[in-house]
């Protein structure tokens, strides 16, 4: 994977860092950055998670320098990323010269009106002064959406006295092409965000807690290890519930209204997808006012519509009947704990199944999936196990 | 749960560092060639999971100081374990430290790994062995302190085999496990503190502790590549190593070394060098026949009934028998393979009961056997 013609310049309305990928052009658009010179650093964090799934070395064919220390950091990173999953493949890196990045200043984190964001930039609040949001990864939209979503995002942030930096990037281009899931690529793709940028330290909000934490490109035992030598990662918020995130941000009017939680739409929770099903149950529990940003009041129909259908919604339908049953809240806590039932008692079958019949229900699928076009394989995961 | 009287005490060749948690003596006792420092970091270390099943607030006296980096360190630790707690079944709670910070330092360039002639500690030091400078070698850890036959047995192979590796071997003793034990934190929930405790009592720069799981396969577990390096301070680095590497490439590894092979040892039973009939010395029998490896510590694993019927209570454990499984799968022992087949499937369907009884019957089958069997085993009057 040879990256080449790497450039950072002044554009209108910001500065476009953008390298050549062999055959591919990777390109971010910040509104600005911190650095004079042109660094490696952004571009391995971005890369070295495709590279690995490429099984290709990253060569970079200019000579611009990389941090030591992160170089050290992602040799760590290929060897857990590898264990996970034996398609990452360990790859050399072949960089410019080694030198350590000058000081760096700001303290940032990724935000983008959702839960585990809003959490993390309530709690350090006081130490933020940006919050970055970022087009062209978790989500790809039109520019009038994300101009929206920008407005909207930078109305709050100016509320606490932070600065919104939008970022825009085709990176998902660049995995759909590799067939690599976002869940794989992600952690690196923030990181590479933030070097660029040249912050002094950025926090990314965790998705999952201590116990349910699976293999993913942000992690607890990752995140750092893209540091560099005046730049930190600091993954945030693992120690809370989701009831307990969702707590926090309810007391906050502004935060709360603010909440954006959809699959479907990111400047508009739709009411009736999973992710905004989970957080309007948890909001009634609390007594919160579900309204302020979802479309009306949740109902006992909503709980039942709730479907766990994976061992991630199972978790988040336990963390609301823990809640539920705390708040003495019977007849939700009824509906939830039938649900989870249910759905324990088909993975039951499911692994009965495995066991008697060598998982002949597995091999349907893989016969159908052998049929599969390409285009149609599923992505690859951090797991080797799948999701 | 207040630390007091932390002292250092210095005998024929030994020094040992101590203090009183409450009144129970918790101790460590390591060769003079490592100087004593008077410090609390130990017992800081030692004692913070247990004031945490205990709810307590540590204290620790003015003059057992601290290094403010590992009391920050140690605010994540908590956040861990308490997630970590329902899994480990010890109620874990929040608490705060009331100790004086100061730093101290340690002995320049002092890189120790523990050392026991086990598989993961052999593999571990091999892969460092450029770095490590001193083998520590611990009683009290894999055998009762009282078992002064089998340390000495243990001991001369293990000091035998430090000399081939010319590295010096450091004899520690410590009734920290027994510590644990006794404050609701049974080794496999403390054994990352408990070992990170001792280093920081004899004073390393660096210490690795070698991992027991892979990354694709971890739990919350005493000892974990996420919080070993938390028990850092600014004068020891702690280093949780091979959690890239499964068990049976770990063995793999060791038996391209024969010096190694010779002395390896997993038994904790503590009733010979490895008895040959427990579940971990079974499984590395397994193993070694899987790779066509016969070590002189072993007896020859012949009676594959005992594989079969091998009763696995953790998933860890049942992963390592999958990993022996996979190898076996590509080889051609045959009646081998049958047998670790049968295992995985007897104990997978054991877990499946289990799992039902939870999610179809609350758990009221597994309870009803309890009753029973403690009425069949009460004595008829």
């Amino acid at each position: 994977m040879r990256i080449s013609n790497v450039d950072v310049r002044d554009v209108n309305d910001g500065v476009r860092l953008s390298a050549n990928i062999d055959d591919f052009t990777l390109w971010f658009h910040f509104p600005w950055v911190h650095q004079d010179e042109i660094r490696a650093d952004g571009l391995i964090a971005a890369l070295l998670i495709p590279a690995m799934v490429a099984g290709q070395p990253l060569v970079f064919t200019q000579p611009i320098p990389h941090s030591p220390k992160l170089l050290q950091g992602t040799s760590k990173i290929q060897s857990i990323f590898h264990s996970w999953n034996p398609v990452f493949r360990k790859i050399a890196i072949e960089a410019g010269p080694a030198v350590a990045p000058p000081e760096r200043n700001g303290v940032a984190s990724f935000f983008s009106g959702g839960l585990d964001g809003t959490f993390t930039f309530l709690r350090h609040s006081d130490e933020l002064q940006y919050v970055i949001l970022i087009n062209g990864f978790d989500f790809s939209c039109d520019t009038a959406t994300f101009v929206k979503s920008v407005d909207r995002n930078r109305c709050f942030a100016e509320r606490f006295g932070k600065i919104l930096l939008p970022v825009q990037t085709n990176y998902i281009e660049l995995g759909k092409k590799l067939r690599l899931s976002r869940a794989a690529s992600y952690g690196g793709l923030l990181a590479s965000i933030a070097l660029n940028i040249g912050l002094r330290k950025t926090y990314i909000a965790s998705a999952y807690g201590y116990v349910d934490m699976p293999p993913q490109g942000s992690h607890p035992m990752l995140d750092h290890l893209w540091n560099t030598e005046t730049s930190e990662l600091v993954h945030d918020g693992t120690e809370a519930s989701r009831t307990e995130k969702i707590s926090l941000i309810s007391s906050n009017e502004a935060a709360l209204t603010n909440l954006r939680v959809c699959w479907r739409d990111i400047n508009e929770n739709c009411g009736e997808c999973s992710k905004c099903l989970r957080t309007m149950i948890a909001l009634r529990l609390l007594n919160q006012d579900e309204r302020l940003s979802f479309p009306r009041r949740t109902t006992l129909a909503d709980v039942r519509r709730f479907a766990v259908t994976d061992d991630s919604s199972r978790g988040f339908a336990a963390d609301n009947l823990a809640l539920a049953e705390r708040t003495g809240n019977k007849k939700i806590a009824a509906l939830l704990r039938s649900s989870i039932r249910k759905y324990d008692l088909r993975r039951l079958a499911v692994d009965y199944d495995q066991l008697f019949l060598g998982g002949l229900t597995r091999s349907v699928r893989s016969w159908f999936r052998s049929r599969m076009k390409p285009e149609d394989a599923p992505d690859i995961w951090p797991s080797a196990h799948g999701h | 749960m207040r630390v007091t009287n932390v002292a250092a005490s210095l005998e024929d060749d030994a020094t040992e560092l101590s203090a009183s948690i409450d009144g129970y003596r918790l101790w460590y006792r390591f060769p003079n060639t490592f100087a004593p420092r008077v410090n609390g970091n130990a017992f800081l270390v030692a004692c913070l999971l247990p004031a945490m099943a205990r709810g307590e607030t540590l204290d620790l006296e003015p003059s057992a100081t601290v290094c403010p980096q590992l009391l920050q360190n140690l605010d994540l630790i908590q956040d861990v374990f308490v997630a970590w707690g329902p899994v480990l079944r010890i109620p874990f709670r929040r608490i705060d430290i009331k100790a004086n910070v100061a730093t101290v330092d340690s002995k320049p360039h002092t890189v120790g790994s523990f050392f026991s002639g086990g598989v993961d500690g052999t593999y571990t030091l091999l892969r460092h062995r450029d770095e490590v400078s001193h083998l520590i070698f611990v009683k009290g850890i894999d055998m009762q302190l009282t078992n002064d036959h089998l340390y000495k047995e243990v001991w001369e192979s293990n000091a035998e085999f430090a000399r081939t590796i010319a590295k010096p071997i450091v004899p520690v003793s410590s009734n920290v496990r027994f510590f644990g034990r006794a404050h609701q934190c049974p080794w496999p929930a403390f054994f990352g503190s408990g070992l990170a405790s001792i280093a920081h009592a004899i004073g390393l720069s660096k210490i690795f502790v070698a991992s027991g799981m892979f990354y694709a396969d971890l739990e919350p577990h005493g000892s974990h590549p996420l919080t070993d390096p938390l028990w850092s301070s600014a004068s020891l680095a702690v280093e949780h190593d091979g959690a890239d590497a499964r068990r049976i490439e770990k063995l793999r590894s060791i038996a391209g070394f024969e010096p190694a092979l010779k002395i390896l040892r997993v038994c904790w039973q503590d009733k010979t060098y490895n008895c040959g009939r427990c579940e971990k010395c079974l499984r590395t029998m397994i193993q070694l026949r899987v790779l066509g490896v016969d070590a002189p510590t072993f007896p020859k694993l012949i009676d594959l009934q005992s594989v079969r019927r091998l009763r696995i209570w953790e998933d860890i454990e049942l992963d390592f028998v999958r990993e022996s499984l996979a190898i076996a799968n590509q080889g051609h022992d045959t009646p081998l393979r049958n047998a670790l087949k049968s295992c995985v499937w007897r104990n997978e369907l054991r877990r499946l009961m289990r799992r039902t009884d939870e999610i179809a019957f609350s758990g009221r089958i597994s309870k009803l056997r309890e009753q029973l069997r403690a009425k069949l085993s009460s004595p008829k009057h």
